[in-house]
């Protein structure tokens, strides 16, 4: 028997400008169920979710809540509906209280129109009684601990008695022991007859807490699965299109002792400790760890970005000193950043003057730009990355996520540089342009560049990656090769165990 | 490249620069009807000997709008450099060089100062300009309390007069086409306006910011200078009030020709149009008597409207 449908979407479409996000989406989701939401990154998921939650209105298609056709125009209207959502960058403000986050904006008046703070504890009391949290209310939330500061997060949503909660990543940055905890609220809040959607990047997740799996690709609709019927790898097929090994290029064929980048005992105080790790010639490094154990920093650090306290870098076998992002270019070290619009770009300039700001000092004479070599060496660029562009003019801002993306590739290497560092390198980017980019990163690698890629995707880091660094608490706790190398080891050195 | 092509570029591609030069060909063509003087040559000779300070105050800011800051120093800085003009200019040929030299000197080291103080100091340029103001105005009144002094009047021909063409719009002419290099075609330029665009994106890109700014500030203040000492051969003595205005002027100015308050963003060539709508409306108050208050209080408007018209197009993206 079909179980009903507490929210239904049928033929759903949006666009952003000329990207489409979503294209005909069906999902329903039945009452009581924990039903996850699973793609790569720019498949369309948080759209969705905005969608639902009234962020964003479709463009076209019907949405049903019980059956009943229903139109948000603002995440007010959603939340008068009985929908709640949890983001993933929490929106709680750390100079206030547990409590005044929790009310905020609904605080509880008295008769002369002040905030009446007895009601307010015996409701939050009452909250915390019913679901089994517990936070001192009077606790600044700027002291807490990240999953303290979900907890409130997730209190402020069940104020307003949801029948739906929406969880957008809630694990990205917590650890095994705070996943845990939150799994035990997700029961708790099914028992109180809740129904929960759920995104999640970490396969292994979507098989303890799920009941089914709605898989979108390119912003349509691929598949609904019972989570019993199905498993991790039918779920990557499902996610990618195809299996793995036709999504990534060839790793490398033969070992080379000849060490291209190398660094030792790098410490940054309380951040980094003592991280040592070499990247031979034609290997793809990669680093893996849960946000905030030290991968940014280590990125940073080589990229001259923040200072080390201790450690060396060395490049081809010689030592070499980076104190400034100048230094770290000129030592032939190139960074694509992780988030090209404040990073990496000058969206206002064109892609001529973004590619060549990093070279100008190799294409001036006294201080005074040679244009037609600025012009020969964009035009040299945009054609070997397929910047897909009429003319090299194109303002920055113009361009696609992914074209973007080769610019700021291209920015990099304008310099020859011996080693390239990727924090992210395909969020959010279509999927053609990820299939450039994975080519791309190969074909340096096997030129003899250094490639070093943070990516918090597993599947493209184990896709890529000849050998995978994990970082916990800022220390390596896994280096992980060949047959090693899958996503359980990754989650398990992740979270400060040994490899299994 | 022939001509067809090349100036449907700069219609479609600037739109921006072609709307602001509409608007100041219109504002001419109303101000002729409103006034038969204001079409006179001698009208127009006037409005260009005017405009040199201007342009060149509205340069100075545009440098630091470019870069992502805020220059309040510009008009007390006018002042300055006109005082040290009118006390140690001298009458003999060339007397003059020492006041003009103290003069540029001067402005280039506050100008370096409000470099320095904004770069280490980690401090927002629109404070710490503010303040640098108020020890500049201070500084002039200290040093030329009421008005008077004297230009030499050989100074004063030699940058006024006319070499066939009036030399004021030789320096016009001049001061544009070298801001334009500076700015379009240089290293420091590109960084400029890299640095204003997104400051973390220029640093990561091996860009010294820092330096960036500290340059751009110390060239304000030799713009502003400069300002001063062509404005003190116009009026042949000294007033220690006389930038008073110049700031807000210098930013209404810039803004009219369409430089984002925002940083990284707009066209040398804009400032130029912008200091023309402005002199031409308030030439035209002038010449139909319009009494100097309103004028004030047109300014403001004025710079609120340009403002909204930026803020605008910004947010239609």
């Amino acid at each position: 028997m079909e179980l009903p449908s507490i929210i239904e979407m049928r033929g759903i479409s949006k666009s952003f400008g000329a990207v489409k996000a979503l294209e005909d989406v069906n999902f329903s989701c039945r009452k009581g169920e924990v039903h996850v939401l699973v793609g790569e990154n720019g498949a369309g998921k948080s759209t969705m979710l905005k969608i639902i939650s009234g962020i964003y209105p479709a463009d076209s298609g019907t949405m049903l809540m019980r059956g009943k056709p229903v139109r948000f125009r603002n995440p007010q209207e959603a939340q008068r509906a009985g929908i709640g959502m949890v983001y993933q960058e929490l929106t709680v403000l750390p100079e206030m209280t547990v409590s005044q986050n929790i009310f905020l904006q609904q605080e509880p008046l008295n008769r002369l129109g002040l905030i009446d703070r007895g009601t307010m504890r015996r409701d939050l009391d009452d909250l915390m009684r019913k679901y089994q949290i517990n936070v001192d209310p009077e606790d600044l939330v700027g002291d807490l601990s990240l999953d303290r500061k979900q907890l409130v997060e997730i209190l402020k949503v069940l104020f307003k008695n949801p029948e739906l909660l929406i969880f957008d990543e809630p694990t990205s940055s917590l650890n095994a022991e705070e996943v845990e905890k939150l799994h035990g609220i997700i029961r708790m809040l099914l028992q109180a007859g809740k129904t929960v959607i759920y995104i999640s990047h970490r396969l292994t997740e979507v098989f303890t807490i799920g009941h089914r799996a709605t898989v979108l690709k390119d912003g349509r609709y691929v598949a609904t699965c019972d989570i019993s019927q199905t498993s991790p790898d039918e779920l990557v097929k499902l996610m990618i299109g195809r299996p793995l090994k036709n999504v990534f290029p060839p790793k490398r064929s033969a070992r080379s002792t000849e060490r291209i980048f190398e660094v030792s005992n790098l410490s940054i105080e309380s951040k980094l400790h003592d991280i040592t790790f070499c990247a031979f010639r034609g290997e793809v490094v990669g680093i893996a760890g849960l946000q905030g154990h030290g991968q940014t920093e280590l990125l940073n650090c080589v990229a001259g970005l923040i200072a080390s306290d201790k450690g060396k870098i060395s490049i081809n076998s010689r030592e070499v000193k980076i104190h400034s992002p100048k230094s770290a270019i000129r030592a032939g070290i190139a960074f694509i950043p992780e988030d090209r619009k404040t990073q990496g770009l000058l969206l206002n300039l064109s892609i001529r003057q973004n590619i060549s700001i990093v070279s100008l000092f190799l294409l001036q004479f006294m201080g005074f730009i040679k244009m037609k070599k600025e012009r020969d060496l964009v035009r040299e660029m945009v054609r070997s990355l397929s910047i897909k562009t009429a003319r090299i003019e194109q303002p920055a801002r113009e361009l696609s996520g992914g074209n973007q993306q080769k610019v700021v590739l291209g920015k990099g290497l304008t310099s020859s540089p011996k080693v390239l560092l990727f924090n992210e390198p395909t969020r959010g980017i279509d999927v053609e342009a990820k299939h450039d980019f994975y080519q791309l990163m190969r074909k340096y690698a096997e030129n003899g560049v250094g490639v070093i890629i943070y990516s918090s995707d597993l599947i493209e880091l184990i896709g890529m990656s000849d050998k995978v660094i994990v970082l916990y608490e800022g220390r390596i706790t896994g280096v992980l090769e060949g047959p090693d190398l899958n996503e359980e080891n990754i989650m398990r050195c992740a979270v400060g165990l040994n490899k299994g | 490249m022939t001509f067809g092509p090349a100036l449907s570029r700069i219609f479609f591609r600037r739109t921006q620069l072609v709307m602001v030069f509409a608007f100041l060909l219109l504002l001419i063509v109303v101000s002729g009807f409103l006034n038969r003087r204001f079409l006179s040559i001698e009208n127009f000779s006037n409005l260009v000997a005017t405009s040199v300070p201007y342009i060149l105050t509205a340069f100075a800011q545009t440098i630091i709008l470019l870069v992502g800051g805020i220059d309040l120093s510009v008009g007390s800085l006018v002042s300055l450099a006109n005082v040290l003009c009118a006390r140690s200019m001298l009458s003999t040929p060339l007397g003059f060089l020492p006041g003009l030299g103290l003069a540029l000197v001067v402005g280039s080291a506050f100008g370096y100062a409000n470099g320095i103080v904004v770069t280490r100091g980690r401090l927002q340029p629109i404070i710490v300009t503010l303040a640098s103001s108020s020890i500049i105005a201070g500084l002039a009144l200290a040093i030329l309390p009421e008005p008077g002094g004297k230009i030499p009047v050989g100074f004063a021909r030699l940058v006024n007069g006319s070499a066939g063409v009036p030399v004021p719009l030789i320096a016009l002419i001049a001061f544009t086409v070298l801001m334009w290099i500076v700015l379009n075609r240089t290293k420091y330029g590109r960084t400029v306006y890299a640095t204003g665009g997104s400051e973390t994106s220029a640093y990561s890109s091996g860009i010294a910011v820092d330096r960036v700014k500290v340059i751009s500030f110390t060239l304000a203040g030799l713009l502003s200078a400069l300002a001063g000492i062509y404005i003190s051969s116009q009026i042949y003595s000294g007033d220690p009030l006389l930038g008073t205005n110049m700031s807000l002027v210098s930013i209404t100015t810039a803004v009219l020709g369409g430089i984002s308050l925002g940083g990284g963003k707009g066209n040398i060539i804009g400032s130029v149009a912008g200091v023309f709508i402005f002199i031409i409306i308030n030439n035209v108050l002038n010449l139909t008597g319009v009494p100097s208050f309103y004028q004030f209080i047109l300014q403001g408007c004025l710079l609120i409207f340009a403002l909204t018209i930026g803020s605008l197009r910004l947010r239609r993206r």
